[in-house]
């Protein structure tokens, strides 16, 4: 049944035993599967409860994105630059891989609002919550790789191994938002301010990063991406996927190693947050 | 024996306006990254909602917190589930803690009864085989057998209740701390809850009420703790402390009304005999203590054999007795008939009209009342019996329920009139 607990609390900062926070973070990860796992279905059940095409949806919607740039690019309209890909795969292996990189970084930013009602009323991991959101953009993930998976077989630029690789290496796509989103969930709890840039941000960035155009059409972007995390790990993973071949190793291990000591930092926060700020929600 | 919870000195500050002084929020959380204690000190708009607040309880114990709407109780079980961080003190449980702050935390209106027992489960703590190992107890319990595959948005909110209730005591918690939820739900599912937290009780679980129905604070609770504005007025025995709440409240009343309306006539009742206002659908409010007489007995009679079920037009007979505690000088019971289901007040009979026992002063007291002809329509009644000396109650409790069956005639409306038909 519950779980034994003998819990002291105090006004003190938990900072002061940094052990036992680390200690609760690890058990909250353990202890919150099950409820992570509920959440995660009780999401996905109430998103498609009322839809016919239910999540068809999601991954039509880069599709039909994709297909816009296709049509700009065979009309001359636009100039995808030298790619040794055909360009249908490359667009819509960007807008796929980058929508996981949207997703990762914006549902974080939300969740404690969305779990206003159990954070208020129950003492929860608050680990559970970031499980549930690691699930979330997992299960949305599967129908973008199945349609990355057919469209590269279709078109003839698949590279079994290299896509196996990818799929391995394809979590670093998630790390790279949810490590900014986590970070920044407990001041956006505050301050909604905060997502509400994060999501006006994201169309800009996703012009300025490698999805749509393999070489930047301005030097500006050049520099831009060489410090963009998303850029760089979708870029290794889109050419891993698709040729076997890692675009950069060095950028690509140095940013998934940065982003996972970010991604650290963020939970840290965040799990200390919770008991602060739930009559703050 | 060793606490299994333990307050002391415990703290908690809200902002009145958190929306403006979002800037709060910022600083709690910047001092709480960088190992900064919390404090009590008030910044603009802050205020205490919890303040020096001590208690300290043992397995099987059982506390209440009393007080008004925004004295401090519910932020108090908050702080010992530790989904709030006080600002002052220390809290220690030791056990598994189970809090009924929200019957159905984490219900999803969409997803069914069955799904949603598993949501709630797993939001306990339990994982799916454990909560395998106790759905069909929840089910059982709730008494939902029939809906449980139904959507939890046609659940009415005592269905919901019963559905959350369950959940919860189905767990078997150490600590169950429980706050003013058993509002919701039927009488026979309130009554059925308390007898399950009277059993965990006695299993030896501590439990912490939040609740404004004060006779069920003093049945269920040996101690309590009044609140007011966040300050602890007085802690003791349960009956002392809703007694002194009970006593201010009525003052509070009274000066409300003199200030509305003066001048008002000043009522005076003894000191202990204050109203106890549980509002229910029967009249004004129950008072069931037995403070004043003991050993009430009430039967229905027909024919000389005692009924809870019994033909309209039927003569019945009531007999009561009782003991009075203390003396008394203005003696009188009303019978009183009220429909069960929504306290249809359908009429009284009274001692008043004749002061039949106006001269009983002490000892025990035994009357039988005939009723003729029974007129009520076929359905379910309750009778309450409402002792009083003067104006003020020495009881007043629904004392019976009974049926009212059809005598093979139709009936519409409330009553059924006895009557000889002719054809002229």
């Amino acid at each position: 049944m519950l779980a034994r607990n003998f819990e002291v609390y105090t006004a003190e900062s938990k900072v002061r035993d940094l052990k036992s926070v680390f200690k609760a973070m690890l058990s909250g990860l353990v202890r919150g599967r099950y409820l992570a796992y509920r959440l995660f279905i009780k999401d996905v059940k109430a998103d498609y409860s009322r839809s016919v095409l239910g999540i068809l949806w999601d991954f039509l919607d880069p599709i039909v994105f994709a297909a816009i740039f296709i049509l700009l690019q065979r009309g001359r309209v636009i100039n995808s630059g030298e790619i040794h890909i055909p360009y249908v795969v490359f667009v819509v292996y960007g807008m796929l891989l980058w929508q996981t990189f949207s997703e990762a970084l914006t549902l974080p930013l939300g969740v404690m609002q969305r779990s206003k009602t159990l954070l208020t009323q129950v003492k929860i991991p608050p680990e559970a919550l970031l499980l549930a959101v690691f699930f979330k953009v997992l299960f949305n993930s599967t129908f973008r790789i199945a349609v990355m998976f057919a469209l590269a077989l279709f078109m003839d630029a698949l590279s079994w191994v290299g896509f196996i690789k990818s799929l391995l290496l394809y979590p670093t796509i998630i790390l790279a938002g949810m490590a900014f989103g986590v970070l920044l969930a407990p001041f956006n709890t505050i301050y909604n301010d905060i997502g509400k840039v994060v999501r006006i941000s994201l169309r800009p960035l996703l012009y300025c990063s490698p999805v749509l155009y393999a070489v930047p059409p301005a030097r500006l972007l050049v520099y831009l991406n060489a410090v963009n995390p998303a850029g760089i790990i979708l870029s290794n993973l889109r050419s891993l996927a698709t040729q076997n071949l890692f675009q950069n190793v060095p950028a690509f291990v140095i940013t998934s190693a940065l982003l996972l000591i970010i991604f650290g930092g963020g939970w840290f926060i965040f799990h200390l947050s919770i008991p602060v700020l739930s009559d703050k929600i | 024996m060793k606490p299994v919870v333990v307050v002391e000195n415990v703290a908690k500050k809200f902002s009145r306006n958190a929306n403006v002084h979002l800037s709060y929020g910022i600083w709690d959380l910047v001092g709480e990254i960088l190992g900064r204690s919390k404090n009590t000190r008030l910044r603009q708009d802050e205020f205490l909602a919890v303040k020096d607040l001590s208690f300290t309880l043992y397995p099987g114990d059982s506390f209440a917190l009393i007080g008004r709407n925004g004295c401090g109780k519910t932020t108090t079980l908050k702080m010992l589930n530790g989904t709030l961080k006080p600002d002052a003190g220390k809290i220690i449980t030791d056990g598994r803690v189970q809090a009924l702050i929200a019957l159905g935390a984490g219900f999803d209106p969409k997803l069914s009864g069955r799904e949603n027992i598993y949501n709630a489960a797993a939001v306990l703590g339990l994982n799916n085989r454990e909560t395998r190992a106790i759905i069909d107890e929840v089910i059982d319990f709730a008494e939902l057998d029939d809906f449980i595959d139904s959507p939890v948005q046609t659940y009415s909110s005592g269905m919901k209740a019963r559905l959350g209730f369950s959940v919860a005591v189905c767990l078997k918690p150490e600590i169950l701390l429980i706050d003013e939820i058993l509002s919701v739900g039927d009488y026979a599912f309130q009554n059925k809850c308390f007898a399950r937290m009277q059993q965990l009780k006695k299993e030896g679980v501590t439990i912490i009420l939040v609740s404004h129905a004060h006779t069920r604070v003093v049945q269920m609770c040996e101690q309590a703790a009044w609140l007011h504005h966040g300050k602890t007025v007085k802690t003791g025995p349960s009956k002392e402390i809703v007694e002194a709440y009970l006593t201010f409240l009525d003052e509070q009343e009274v000066k409300k009304m003199q200030k509305a309306n003066s001048p008002l006539e000043e009522k005076k009742r003894p000191a202990s005999q204050e109203k106890r206002p549980t509002s229910t659908i029967y009249g004004a409010f129950i008072y069931d203590s037995l403070d004043h007489i003991d050993a009430l007995e009430v039967s229905l009679l027909v024919q000389g054999r005692k009924v809870d079920a019994f033909k309209i037009h039927d003569e019945l007979v009531v007999e009561y007795s009782f003991n009075l505690k203390q003396a008394v000088k203005n003696l009188n019971v009303n019978l009183v008939f009220y429909r069960k289901d929504d306290g249809l007040h359908y009429g009284k009979i009274s001692t008043l009209n004749g002061d039949v026992i106006k001269h009983i002063h002490t000892g025990r007291v035994s009357c039988r009342v005939t009723i003729p002809d029974f007129n009520l329509n076929p359905g379910s009644y309750v009778l309450l019996m409402a002792i009083f000396e003067g104006h003020s109650f020495l009881y007043r409790n629904v004392v019976k329920e009974f049926v009212v069956k059809g005598n093979g005639n139709l009936t519409w409306g409330l009553m059924g009139f006895k009557c000889r038909y002719e054809v002229m």
